[in-house]
């Protein structure tokens, strides 16, 4: 079976009261998830992306047995969340906010071994594991001090560390680089690309969609509760009609047929936008070739993901 | 098994070495009821003007043994308050943990701490008072008061439970401690109480405590007076009920994790 993890109708309500004045409130329903489904497949990195409050933690408490939703099922690792919840928590490791869940007067080694046992690993077993994990996320020498020294990135460290104790096929990483410098951000993208290397099959959910796009092979993107849109990067562009620019240099100074503009190098630029970048461009150099003229360098600049999202966010 | 007695083992050690390293509390707590039964004792004994060592031991043990009681109201709420703080609760019952042995960690944790309490205090008076007379009546009463423990665990439980919902326990702590330190009978004689007061006392694990320990160790196991165990064993029973039934609804349906 392809699929490791599948989603069907996901519902989620909840009940809150919306305060007025001091004693007064008026009960209110949240639907946080509105039939939410999807389909995950073994050694992949799932991308779940949309605006602030539109479901994704939701999403993801529901899929580790942390909520449990109002309707629809879930199957994770062929267990069924609802009715073999142990096996679903056996398959999973799970990141839910990086700067949390530690005891802060122990040491990082002390807290991987902790988790470690809660998963049933022995006190060796949990040691050594923690051990070399420690080294794969480069903890180093900071995996013996105590928590509430940590920093953030240090925390989100340890978390990833956390989440691979009991060595799970699946991960789920719920923006594991929110709030971290760059060069800690990128440590914590090549570690995530190494784990799908190891089999590891990941969701995640990031607010940046430069990292979504270069660590996923499929995105959702979800809305108010809704999923509105799901495919690889490229076939959401492509299905949204995004415009790609294609840049060809020509190093002859008179070019007639074409219009152009005056490149970085001096030279003359054809810049043509168009929806089927490959097709376009073997064409264009094709004809520039028949007609004799020299090529430079050739550029083809893609629709951001950042232009997905506005899209398709903004529109519904 | 060998994986609930690892996860057993992972629960009880963070714990305790939690608590090593936030050091004095002990300490702390063992100065207590020394304190307070000198301080009660002198009252008494400046008012009526008699001195009896009797008088002072039955103060020592019903404060160490209130001491006690009030550790373990709340011992569960502070566990619980502290794992949604920290997003520890959540990981937690995101992880293949057994809920029993999630209680039976944490509340061993507790006993420990409590025992160790009442052992230094009790053994401390019992010398003091009877000599070595009543040295194997003393270790007896330990005994009897871990059976007592398990009602009192139930309301524990049930505390930690309301904690989900109200997120600080102090507002369902302190009035419990204040029913349970009036009405129990650890000071001062139950019957001293009024009717409906003397009623809910003996409705409580606590005077049952307090008063076999204390019979236990000036006479002996009187099986006259453990009569209610098998009913106060419900308390238990029920705190674990109402503990899982509050955290289903509350976190794993209405999704309370935190603030
Ligand atoms: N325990 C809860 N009680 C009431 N409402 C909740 C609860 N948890 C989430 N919600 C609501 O459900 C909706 C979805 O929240 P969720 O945390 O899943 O969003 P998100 O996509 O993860 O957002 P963000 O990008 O900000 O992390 C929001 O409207 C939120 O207010
Ligand atoms: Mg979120």
């Amino acid at each position: 079976m392809r699929e490791i993890i599948v989603a069907r109708n996901l519902v989620k309500i909840f009940k809150v009261k919306e305060r007025k004045g001091l004693f007064k409130s008026n009960p209110k329903l949240i639907r946080a998830l509105d039939r939410v489904s999807f389909e995950i497949y073994r050694g992949e990195i799932f991308s779940l992306v949309g605006p602030n409050g539109a479901g994704k933690t939701t999403t993801i408490k529901i899929l580790s047995t942390l909520l449990i939703p109002d309707e629809g099922e879930a199957i994770i690792n062929g267990y069924d969340i609802l009715k073999n919840p142990n096996k679903v928590r056996e398959s999973i490791g799970l990141t839910l906010s990086p700067e949390k869940g530690f005891y802060s007067r122990l040491t990082g080694i002390e807290n991987l071994v902790y988790y470690g046992r809660l998963y049933g690993l022995s006190k060796n077993e949990a040691l050594n594991k923690a051990k070399n994990l420690v080294e794969l996320v480069n903890l180093g020498k900071d995996a013996y001090r105590t928590v509430d020294e940590y920093s953030l990135g240090m925390k989100a460290k340890l978390s990833i560390a956390k989440c691979l104790i009991h060595d799970p096929p699946i991960l789920f990483l719920d923006e594991p680089t929110a709030g971290l410098d760059p060069l800690s951000a990128r440590r914590i993208r090549l570690l995530i690309s190494e784990l799908t290397k190891q089999g590891k099959t990941i969701l995640l959910t990031s607010h940046n969609m430069w990292e979504v796009e270069t660590l996923s092979s499929r995105v959702a993107v979800i809305n108010k509760g809704n999923i509105v849109a799901i495919g690889s990067s490229k076939e959401l562009k492509e299905k949204l009609g995004l415009k790609y620019v294609i840049e060809v240099e020509v190093l002859n100074n008179e070019i007639k047929d074409y219009e152009t503009s005056l490149g970085e190098r001096g030279n003359p630029v054809i810049k043509m936008i168009t929806d089927k970048p490959n097709e376009t461009l073997i064409k264009l150099i094709e004809e520039l070739k028949e007609k004799g003229y020299n090529i430079g360098y050739i550029r083809i600049i893609e629709p951001s993901m950042e232009e997905v999202f506005a899209r398709i966010v903004e529109e519904k | 098994m060998k994986k609930y007695i690892n996860q057993f083992i992972a629960i009880f050690s963070v714990e305790i070495k939690s608590l090593m390293r936030q050091a004095g509390q002990f300490g702390f707590v063992i100065f207590l009821p020394f304190l307070f039964s000198f301080f009660t004792f002198g009252i008494g004994a400046g008012i009526s003007g008699s001195i009896s060592l009797e008088i002072w031991f039955y103060q020592l043990i019903g404060f160490t043994v209130l001491t006690l009681a009030l550790i373990f109201t709340e011992s569960s709420a502070w566990y619980v308050r502290e794992g949604l703080l920290t997003g520890r609760l959540e990981y937690l019952l995101a992880s293949p943990t057994h809920p029993l042995v999630v209680v039976t960690a944490t509340a061993l944790y507790n006993a420990i701490f409590a025992l160790l309490m009442f052992f230094i205090i009790g053994f401390i008076g019992t010398i003091a008072v009877y000599g070595i007379a009543k040295i194997l009546n003393f270790i007896l009463s330990i005994f009897i008061l871990v059976l007592f423990l398990l009602p009192m665990l139930g309301i524990n439980l049930i505390v930690a439970g309301l904690t989900i919902i109200a997120k600080e326990p102090q507002g369902i702590i302190q009035p419990i401690n204040s029913i349970i330190s009036a009405v129990s009978g650890f000071v001062y004689p139950i019957t001293l109480l009024p009717l409906f007061l003397q009623i809910l006392g003996k409705s409580l694990p606590y005077y049952y405590a307090v008063e076999n320990v204390r019979i236990t160790i000036t006479e002996f196991v009187n099986l006259l007076y453990l009569y209610p165990l098998p009913l106060l064993l419900l308390y238990f029973l029920s705190g674990i009920v109402i503990y899982r039934f509050l955290e289903n609804i509350f976190i794993r349906k209405r999704g309370t994790y935190g603030w």
